[in-house]
């Protein structure tokens, strides 16, 4: 674990430089430029990298499917919706609002999940079952408003479902800081439960783990991260997929180790893809999400291949 | 030494809906007692009623020791009584000796360390089921047999009065299925009291004190062995085909004869 920790406490620190250096200054002072374009920049990168992988570390366990993500629960959905609706409506919000409607989607349609799933009563594969089918009515609704959106707004709305970390100012890393707090704290604390996840409902239930209030206290953690994140980037895909089945193969699976790796991961992760995303095509930038999905689609094939550890 | 009481106890899936019901047996510590029957008899739901599994809805009382333990909260039952499910999924990304370290979460917070009396009783427990060898394998790089094996160390490690057992047998080859009913023998002649279903009673030499027979949800007959296996024709009407059972010796092994008459 230790190798692990130096080798991602080293990338995180040459990211964070080369991302200070990195990027036209055009007329500005160099001091304005880094504190207040590319500093917020990269504490938005770091806070919403670590919040998508722990995200997506804890509902594998949870839910025990290597294959849950952050968006397994309808996240992506439930944001994509209100988001499209604003933008398509036209409406004029302040920017904390924009930000929290579609945190608010998220969860909402979390919580939908979690409803149709029988209040988590049953076995998680009901709670993925029912996660797919709210991606799926979101998916729905999401493309009506599209169908509907005039061409400005469609591209607008196509655009926010890439991700965005463009950012002037703190505003948007002060918007997730809250949500970073109130997820992360339960999941860390929460780690030998999560191990004890790792071996089924029963055995967990065994060793006094009240499994249903802990899979929910979990799934809201989760569903905050995420929401968060979603609310503040944008829906941006793989990184809770990627960071914990990297994390796992490098430190092993004991969620004590695999949280705070995870975490400190999906921070280096998405540091350096935003790094990608304005060097690949400078001086114009590509989106973030379209970096990682380039990444995520070749993971999810190595997945299905190699079966890595749960 | 505790005692295990069930008095009309009754369990299934849904509230009135049982699965298993009328169960009354007094197990005393230092034994082993098997619960049989055929498929779908209710041995599983029962241990997972003693259990209070959520979503299994039971009636009647169980005590240990005159305490009710549907009334113990989760920890005090985790420290009292282990439990093996028929299938555990495979705690993969683990160590085989973190897998057993799991089972000593009951006795410490949710996310402190492991101490060394913990990797002490870990190990142990892996080679009181002769598993010293898997310590550091991956519980997904070996068997399914191996990793039974494994599960029941992590039980162990739990260090309760009681261990309820779902087909601890099954995926045993002859040598460790009886090297298990001999660890599980030797834990109940220290005093544990050992409820374990088992499809294959001739897998498990003579390691039986008590045997429940369960039929169609109901028990049938609760008792020594010789009582329940030597009964006229019961083990033949309750698993519907004729049936012989003999011991080896006047102390030895029970061997089945499926199929064939008496």
């Amino acid at each position: 674990m230790k190798r692990t920790l130096l080798i991602l406490v080293a990338l995180a620190g040459i990211g964070i430089a080369v991302s200070l250096a990195t990027g036209p200054l055009g007329r500005n002072a160099p001091g304005q430029v880094i504190m207040y374009l590319r500093l917020p920049r990269i504490l938005l990168a770091i806070t919403a990298g670590a919040s998508l992988a722990v995200s997506g570390c804890v509902l594998q366990a949870v839910l025990r499917n290597p294959l849950a993500t952050p968006y397994t629960l309808g996240i992506s959905a439930g944001a994509g919706v209100t988001a499209g609706f604003i933008i398509l409506s036209g409406i004029s919000l302040p920017v904390f609002l924009v930000y929290l409607s579609g945190t608010a989607g998220a969860l909402a349609a979390s919580t939908l999940t979690w409803f149709l799933a029988g209040r988590g009563q049953r076995d998680p594969s009901g709670l993925i079952l029912a996660g797919v089918t709210v991606n799926l009515l979101g998916a729905s609704v999401l493309l009506l408003i599209e169908y509907m959106s005039p061409a400005s707004r469609l591209v607008e709305i196509i655009r926010w479902m890439m991700g965005d970390l463009a950012v002037a100012g703190y505003r948007r890393v002060l918007f997730l800081l809250p949500f970073l707090v109130a997820g992360m704290v339960p999941a860390l604390l929460k780690t030998g439960t999560l191990n004890q996840f790792l071996t089924g409902t029963e055995m967990a239930e065994s060793r006094g783990v009240n499994t249903v209030r802990e899979r929910l206290l979990l799934l809201i953690a989760a569903a905050v991260l995420a929401g968060g994140a979603v609310g503040a980037v944008g829906p941006i895909g793989f990184v809770g997929l990627i960071v914990p089945h990297t994390m796992r193969r490098l430190a092993g699976g004991d969620y004590r180790k695999l949280l705070p790796l995870s975490a400190i991961g999906g921070a280096v992760l998405m540091l350096w893809a935003d790094i990608f995303s304005r060097v690949v095509i400078s001086p114009a930038e590509l989106p973030i999400g379209v970096i990682l999905s380039l990444l995520g689609g070749p993971f999810f094939l190595y997945l299905l291949v190699k079966k890595p550890r749960l | 030494m505790s005692e295990l009481i069930l008095k009309d106890y009754s369990a299934g899936y849904s509230p009135g809906g049982a699965a298993v019901s009328g169960v009354s047996m007094k197990i005393a510590g230092g034994s082993v007692t098997a619960v049989i029957g055929p498929n779908g008899s209710g041995k599983s739901t029962l241990l997972k009623g003693i259990m209070s599994f959520p979503g299994v809805y039971g009636s009647g009382s169980v005590t240990l020791d005159s305490m009710d333990i549907h009334r113990m909260n989760r920890n005090e039952r985790a420290g009292k009584i282990a439990y093996l499910p028929q299938f555990p999924p495979i705690p993969a990304g683990l160590t085989a000796v973190e897998t057993v370290l799991l089972g000593r979460f009951p006795h410490r917070s949710a996310w402190s360390g492991d101490s060394p009396e913990d990797v002490k009783i870990a190990l142990d427990a892996l080679e009181m089921v002769g598993a010293t060898h898997l310590a550091n394998k991956f519980t997904d790089e070996i068997s399914g047999g191996e990793n039974r094996l494994v599960n029941l160390a992590a039980v162990l490690s739990q260090r309760t009065e009681v261990i309820l057992l779902d087909e601890p047998g099954a995926s045993l080859d002859y040598g460790h299925a009886a090297q298990l009913w001999k660890l599980l023998s030797d834990l109940a002649a220290g005093g544990m009291i050992i409820l374990a279903t088992t499809h294959r009673i001739e897998m498990s030499g003579n390691a039986f004190d008590r045997v429940l027979l369960l039929s169609e949800g109901k028990s049938v007959a609760f008792g020594e062995p010789e009582d329940v296996f030597l009964s006229g024709d019961l083990l033949s009407s309750v698993y519907k085909t004729p049936m012989e059972v003999r011991r080896s010796s006047p102390e030895g092994s029970w061997i089945v004869f499926p199929g064939e008459a008496d």
